[in-house]
């Protein structure tokens, strides 16, 4: 009587990859980021009816898990920071691929990525990582597409800093 | 002719640049270093940013996969399978408001209620005539809630925590509107005898009423609500609860309340 819509599972199982990837970057932490997956799960099944058939499924859970990780926050804000990099950086430092100098930039880059104030960061990954485009980013976050590229160009010229690439920081207008 | 910003640089890089912008973008590229090696630097970052994350994100491990496809599974099939014992101490404090969609909630709140009953004690408002359990100090079990806490509730934007009179620590953590758009307040109660609250109130009939109270932590002061927060989060989802409301979105909400129409 509950059944989910044809596929459904099928769909979430297969997204779980990048749903996972996108709350390891909005938690940083790999832990945290498994609670908050799996709760994000649980509210899409829940309410898999609510999903209309044609949106975008990627957006539509990004959505979901991301309104779980800004309950999270506020409730974090009354209870204190809980700091979660240091076991973040042990985590990268397990990686046996690559050569040291390709991993201590992408290291570096994680860092940067990191130190980036949450809206920037949120962005940076939805447009560099998950391809969304500035319009159907602008759309998931709720936020005008112009808000959209301020927020990713200051955060991608904060990365390039960080690694040394000339910082294309200063306007030329 | 108008300089090009770094947004416009960016968008450059990302194909994304309106075409008009990107061709005259292109003649005077080659000309100017300057705007090249920031194309080049948008790009880079890009690049980047992309391979950091795919380093970071080690393959899902299985034990979260399982979980996953078992909810599902459980969601295809009803909830005959669940093989979720019901919990006597704990009720289905939703269920009044779950008409719409009972049978989908049913389900949900029946796999809520073995998590709830691992952890906690449920006091909530509607269905405590369960007179012989103390009433945590702060919190009224029956019905209305009184006095500083009802007026913290009405009062404090989230973040914010008050002394109450009787000693009492009140935390304000999130307002949200429930399915049937009631505004409803999590806060958090800490009383040095009683240990800790996580609780749930929402506005009703012109006063704020307990809906969820789960004890997360015994008189000391360290914050374990790990289950605590995943319970009221799997809570907020049955109430079919939107997503935490803005700043602005609660201050206008609490001047409602405050005037007597929320």
């Amino acid at each position: 009587m509950s059944e989910l819509p044809p596929g459904f599972g099928d769909r979430l199982v297969a997204f779980l990859p990048n749903l996972r990837r996108y709350a390891i970057t909005l938690c940083r932490s790999a832990d945290r980021a498994d609670d908050l997956v799996q709760l994000a799960c649980e509210r899409a099944i829940a309410n898999a009816a609510s999903f209309e058939p044609g949106s975008r499924f990627d957006a539509w859970l990004f959505r979901i898990l991301r309104n779980l990780w800004i309950d999270q926050l506020r409730r974090q804000k009354t209870a204190g920071p809980a700091d979660d990099i240091a076991d973040h950086e042990a985590n990268l430092g397990t990686d046996p691929r690559g050569a040291v100098e390709a991993r201590m930039m992408l290291s570096a880059a994680w860092q940067g990525i990191e130190r980036l104030p949450d809206e920037q960061r949120e962005v940076l990954m939805l447009v560099c990582v998950e391809e969304f485009s500035y319009r159907d980013a602008a759309e998931m976050l709720g936020i005008p597409i112009g808000t959209v590229m301020s927020r990713l160009a200051r955060a991608r010229s904060a990365i390039a800093s960080q690694l040394g690439i000339e910082s294309p920081t200063k306007r030329s207008g | 002719m108008a300089e090009f910003t770094d947004e416009e640089l960016m968008a450059f890089a990302d194909g994304e640049l309106e075409p008009a912008r990107a061709d005259a973008l292109r003649v005077v590229l080659p000309t100017r270093p300057d705007l090249a090696r920031r194309v080049d630097a948008f790009a880079t970052s890009r690049r980047v940013v992309s391979e950091a994350a795919a380093e970071i994100a080690t393959p899902v491990p299985a034990a979260l996969r399982a979980r996953v496809e078992e909810m599902i599974a459980r969601a295809g099939t009803g909830p005959a399978e669940t093989g979720i014992v019901p919990v006597d101490n704990v009720v289905p404090f939703a269920e009044r408001r779950v008409a719409p969609s009972r049978p989908r909630r049913l389900t949900w709140m029946t796999a809520l209620a073995a998590s709830v009953a691992a952890v906690l004690a449920v006091l909530a408002g509607y269905w405590t005539g369960v007179s012989g359990t103390a009433a945590p100090q702060g919190i009224v079990m029956a019905g209305a809630l009184k006095g500083g806490v009802a007026d913290g509730l009405s009062r404090l934007a989230s973040g914010e925590r008050q002394r109450l009179d009787d000693g009492a620590d009140l935390a304000l953590v999130a307002s949200f509107r429930d399915g049937g758009g009631v505004l409803c307040r999590e806060y958090e109660m800490t009383a040095a005898d009683s240990g800790r609250y996580l609780a749930v109130a929402c506005w009703r009939d012109g006063g704020w009423m307990t809906e969820l109270a789960l004890h997360t932590a015994q008189g000391d002061d360290q914050y374990v609500p790990a289950s605590g927060t995943a319970t009221v989060d799997a809570f907020l989802g049955a109430v079919g609860a939107e997503a935490a409301l803005q700043p602005d979105e609660e201050s206008k909400a609490l001047q409602s309340v405050v005037a007597g129409r929320p």
